[in-house]
């Protein structure tokens, strides 16, 4: 039951294109892990299945675009328990929660650690599948968002402290007179800089480099 | 010269001279004397004839000399008196009439010829009242015919004196005794007289019956008294005996008696001594008294006493005048006496009985025997008082001790028994049995008490151990009772007609209906008609005259109760083999047939329980059921749909389908197991007990809870020994038992959140196969005092449950002849543990 599955069909990985999803299943029941490792996988879905969360934190997760089946009462660490154990990991696989027992606490916790869907059994497997679809299509896009982000990041790192802070301050919406009161520049001295911020973050506009700013989460509250 | 000599009147010169010739003769022609012989033969008679007639002569001659003397001196009498016979008469006249002695003259016929006046005055007659008249007057009526008939014999016998006393009338009618002499006599002419001579006896004839009459009291009394008395003048040689001293020493009256007599007969032992009194009295002259003994002629012995008193006689002699007494039967009886008394104080002693005899008037004892003394502890010369006699009495016995004596004394005798207890100084207590009674002196009043103590502390003691033994026979004859009537067997006898014709007493009237004798068994039953079959087949057994046993059939007691009757019976024949009936043994088995039922019920009611408790159970784990169920119907589910995927596809994937149909066929199964599982544990079967593994109930119990442990965080550890000996029990109900521990352990860690929850459960068996199950958490535990109650039914920790878990899988292990505790561990938690033993069919 603890044990790693062993089933002949567990491991989908192989026959995988690379670039597809794939989706995690953890469940301690063998049939119901070997059924939806079945079910993913006659829609073209990798899958790997897990009886326990230990048994999937100790192996690495691919970087491709996946998502989480799991019950939420596991033997050993809990469904909830894995959502947060895998948030402090700073990885944001979408999950799915399945429960036959279907609480609202529960759900509700689930829900605000980041799970993407609370199926209660007996579910429709379409259901399921369409949730897996949406949420590994989701974890898809978050994983663009995310690559955008590091390459702005990594823009962003390029510039230097002032620049950072002309950047925050003009994504804010500040005039560049604001700017230079704010940062005690000279207004000229604020237009250089920005032009520079432009320039290294490969803004064309002002729109790009606000819209930067907020993907970037560097859009200061001013109190104003 | 004989004659000569005669004629000279001497014999005896005659005679001396008759021999003198011969001596002469012999002198000179020897031989001597001695030696004489007659030479001649011839000269023998010569010299014979001679001398006979020289003898002859010599008496004739001195004869006739005699009577010539007597003659001659006759008629010088008569000459001489007839001189003197005038003078004399006239002083005879006067003496006759003055004579002292009574004198009567009569005739023939008996008439007073002539009396003096002496005698006429002694009869308080004048004499002419009695001359003339006859003499019978003065004699009494019956002695009248003697008078005569003496007078006639003095008639016939003239000149022969007789006497004869006889009483005289006086005319004033006393009586005085005569001694009288008469003599018949020729007076005058032809005429005989009687001639009598009264001398008045009445003084020395009273003397005389007096005297005999002492006499007689006198030997009688010697007699009796077996004294004989005797006098000796020590100075004459002189002894008297009495007639019974003679008797006494067996010697003939006629015996001269002397002292040497009486040392002859004396017992050779004793004669020393008797000789020696007798030689001291002599010496002494001084009173002897002394006892000695007698060896008769027959070798039997004689005990003497003899007492003498010395007494000088007028002539200053010295003479003992004694009574020799015979004292053998006294002697004996005292000796007697002396052995009874022996025996009598041995027999007190062994018998510890004291006799008493008890003076009223003096409130003392007269006598106390020996043992009397020793029971009272006190010295037998010891005078008592009465504060020292009640001193040694049982203060509590006092007063009855007094009561009794004082009624007896108030009854005026009579026999009386009484117990009381002596209080020895030592502070012994000795009981006594009394028995007493009264003796009525001359007075009518009580003189004194007789009686006997008896010890009877030996027997008390005995006696009270024995009443303990009674009484403990009692009770357990009691209890054996008890139990013969509770256990209510009773016998009880048929006749050939099978109708009762005994029964044994006790329980025929407290159990069976009034009268049963006489009556047929399905006539007392009262279930003849519920079940035919049984009666049937009852009659058929006893008609065939076979033997039956525990036959049971119910009736009604007379109190109207229903009671249930075991009975077995078995048939009994006569010499001959004739059939005479049944005899048989019957018990009220009413209360085994209630236990029964109320067991049955007990088991019932236990069953529901454990049922109930058992759905219970399955209520708390219906989401866990739900889960078990709804897991592989899932799973079907979604094979399905993989399966039509599998199919649906451009080139379907048929092996991929198959397997998707294969585990729905798994999954189904599983589904339908979890049901079945369920089912059994909410069935509301009969107990199977089946030869079990316990670790397969371990399993079954797991798969059931599975689900629960999970949810509630429960890691479950199992440590089952393999190749557990088999158990007999109840698949469903040790699953149910095991199960409960295992939710319990559960329930008990669901606060810990500082360490695993862990639940463990432990199979073993031990040294005698005895199969051992532990289930252990570390939850909260048990606190001391609830250890005690977490098997009382009703007793939970919990907000919700009956409490009945633990309660019913006790009873429940009990029932499989094991035991469900709590095990102590130092680590927090609880240890429930069960040890059922082995499967003994298994064993053997």
């Amino acid at each position: 039951m603890t044990g790693r599955s062993d089933l002949p069909h567990q491991d989908v990985k192989a026959e995988k294109p690379s670039g597809r999803a794939i989706v995690f299943v953890i469940d301690d029941d063998v049939s119901i892990r070997r059924s939806l490792s079945n079910l993913f996988q006659s829609v073209n879905l990798d899958v790997a299945a897990f009886g326990s969360a230990q048994e999937m934190l100790q192996g690495d997760l691919p970087e491709v675009a996946s998502c989480l089946v799991l019950d939420v009462r596991l033997p050993g660490l809990s469904g909830l328990e894995l959502q947060t154990e895998l948030a402090k990991l700073n990885l944001h696989i979408p999950i799915i929660f399945i429960t036959g027992h279907g609480d609202i606490p529960m759900s509700v916790k689930a829900m605000k650690g980041g799970a993407v869907d609370f199926l209660t059994k007996p579910y429709r497997d379409q259901e399921l599948l369409d949730a897996v679809v949406a949420a590994t299509e989701r974890d898809r896009k978050r994983r663009e968002v995310e690559k955008t982000v590091a390459n702005l990041q990594s823009l962003y790192d390029t510039l230097s402290s002032r620049e950072q802070a002309v950047m925050k301050l003009v994504a804010a919406g500040l005039m560049n007179k604001q700017v230079a009161a704010e940062l005690e520049l000279a207004e000229i001295t604020v237009k250089i800089y920005r032009g520079r911020v432009m320039k290294k973050m490969g803004a064309r506009t002002l729109a790009d480099l606000i819209r930067m700013a907020e993907t970037l989460g560097i859009c200061a509250n001013h109190p104003e | 010269m004989i004659l000569v000599f005669s004629l000279m009147g001497s014999l005896i010169a005659s005679a001396m001279l008759f021999v003198f010739p011969f001596a002469v003769l012999a002198y000179f022609f020897a031989p001597p004397p001695f030696n004489l012989r007659i030479d001649n033969p011839q000269t023998l008679p010569v010299i014979v004839a001679f001398v006979v007639v020289s003898i002859v002569g010599k008496h004739l001659i001195e004869k006739v000399r005699r009577e010539r003397n007597v003659a001659l001196e006759a008629a010088a009498r008569l000459r001489r008196g007839e001189a003197e016979l005038r003078d004399r008469e006239k002083q005879w006249r006067e003496i006759f009439e003055h004579n002292p002695v009574m004198h009567f003259m009569v005739n023939a016929t008996g008439m007073v010829l002539n009396v003096n006046t002496f005698g006429a005055t002694q009869l308080g007659y004048a004499p002419s009242e009695l001359v003339g008249h006859s003499v019978l007057k003065v004699f009494l009526e019956e002695d009248r015919p003697f008078v005569r008939e003496r007078v006639g014999l003095c008639i016939e016998t003239v000149g022969q004196s007789h006497t004869w006393e006889i009483q005289k009338i006086r005319k004033d009618g006393s009586v005085l005794w005569v001694r009288e002499n008469a003599k018949a006599m020729q007076w005058a002419e032809d005429k005989l007289v009687v001639l009598i001579a009264c001398e008045d006896i009445t003084e020395r004839k009273r003397t005389e019956t007096a005297l005999r009459r002492s006499e007689a009291h006198l030997a009688q009394a010697q007699e009796l008294s077996r004294t004989g008395s005797f006098g000796w003048n020590v100075a004459t040689g002189e002894v008297y005996w009495s007639k019974e001293t003679f008797r006494i020493f067996q010697y003939d009256p006629s015996t001269k008696p002397t002292p040497q007599l009486v040392v002859d007969r004396t017992h050779p032992e004793d004669r020393a001594a008797v000789r020696e009194t007798i030689d001291r009295a002599f010496q002494n002259e001084e009173d002897f008294e002394h006892e000695y003994r007698l060896l008769m002629p027959d070798g039997s012995v004689k005990h003497l006493h003899a007492l003498a008193r010395a007494i000088r006689t007028a002539s200053g002699d010295i003479e003992f005048v004694g009574a020799v007494t015979d004292i053998t039967a006294a002697k004996q009886a005292e000796q007697q006496l002396r052995r009874s008394e022996a025996y009598l104080a041995e027999a007190q002693h062994l018998s510890h009985t004291g006799s008493w005899s008890w003076d009223v008037h003096r409130r003392e004892f007269v006598y106390r025997s020996a043992e009397n003394d020793r029971l009272f502890g006190f010295d037998p010369q010891e005078a008592l008082s009465i504060e020292t006699i009640r001193s040694r009495i049982h203060p509590d016995d006092l007063p009855r001790l007094q009561e009794v004596p004082r009624q007896a004394i108030e009854d005026k005798g009579g026999h009386f028994e009484y117990d009381f207890r002596i209080l020895l100084p030592d502070g012994a207590i000795r009981r006594i049995h009394s028995v007493a009674h009264a003796v009525v002196g001359s007075d009518g009043k009580v003189s004194e008490l007789i009686g006997t103590h008896m010890d009877v502390t030996e027997q008390h003691a005995a006696r009270e151990r024995l009443e303990r033994a009674l009484a403990a026979l009692r009770e357990s004859e009691q209890r054996f009772r008890d139990y013969a009537e509770t256990a209510s067997d009773w016998l009880w006898e048929t006749g050939p007609d099978h109708r009762i014709t005994r029964i044994s007493e006790h329980t025929s009237a407290a159990i069976l209906t009034t009268k049963v004798v006489g009556l047929l068994r399905w006539e007392i039953a009262h279930d003849v008609e519920t079940e035919p079959e049984k009666w049937r087949q009852h009659r058929a057994t006893i008609d065939a005259r076979l033997p039956f046993r525990d036959f049971i059939y119910r009736t009604v007691t007379q109190m109207g109760s229903t009671i249930y009757v075991r009975t077995s019976g078995k048939p009994f024949f006569d010499a001959d083999g004739n059939f005479l009936g049944y005899r048989g043994v019957s018990t009220d088995i009413t209360a085994t047939i209630r236990a029964d039922q109320a067991e049955r019920e007990l088991r019932k009611a236990q069953a529901e329980l454990a049922h109930v408790t058992r759905v219970t159970t399955l209520g708390e784990l219906t989401t866990s059921i739900a889960h078990e169920i709804n897991q592989p119907l899932a799973a079907i589910v979604t094979n399905g749909e993989a399966c039509l995927g599998w199919l649906g596809r451009e080139t379907p994937d048929l092996s991929a389908a198959r397997r998707s149909v294969e585990w729905i066929i798994e999954d189904g199964i599983r589904a339908s197991e979890v049901i079945r599982r369920i089912r059994a544990l909410a069935k509301k079967g009969e107990i199977e007990m089946v030869p079990l593994d316990v670790n397969d109930i371990v399993k079954e119990v797991i798969a059931l809870v599975t689900r629960e442990l999970v949810s509630h965080q429960v890691s479950l550890r199992t440590e089952l020994t393999p190749a557990l000996p088999l158990i007999l029990g109840d698949r469903v109900q040790l699953q149910q038992v095991i199960t409960n521990l295992v939710m319990n352990g559960i329930e008990a860690m669901q606060t810990v959140s500082d360490r695993p929850r862990e639940l463990v459960i432990r199979s073993s068996h031990d040294d005698m196969g005895r199969v051992h199950l532990a289930v252990a958490d570390c939850g909260v535990g048990i606190t001391e005092d609830d250890a005690d109650r977490v098997f009382n039914p009703f007793f939970t920790t919990k907000s919700s449950g009956l409490g009945m878990g633990l309660s019913i899988c006790r009873s429940i292990v009990e029932a499989h002849g094991g035991s469900l505790s709590i095990a102590r561990k130092q680590e927090p938690g609880a240890t429930f543990q069960f040890v059922l033993p082995l499967h003994k069919e298994v064993v053997s």
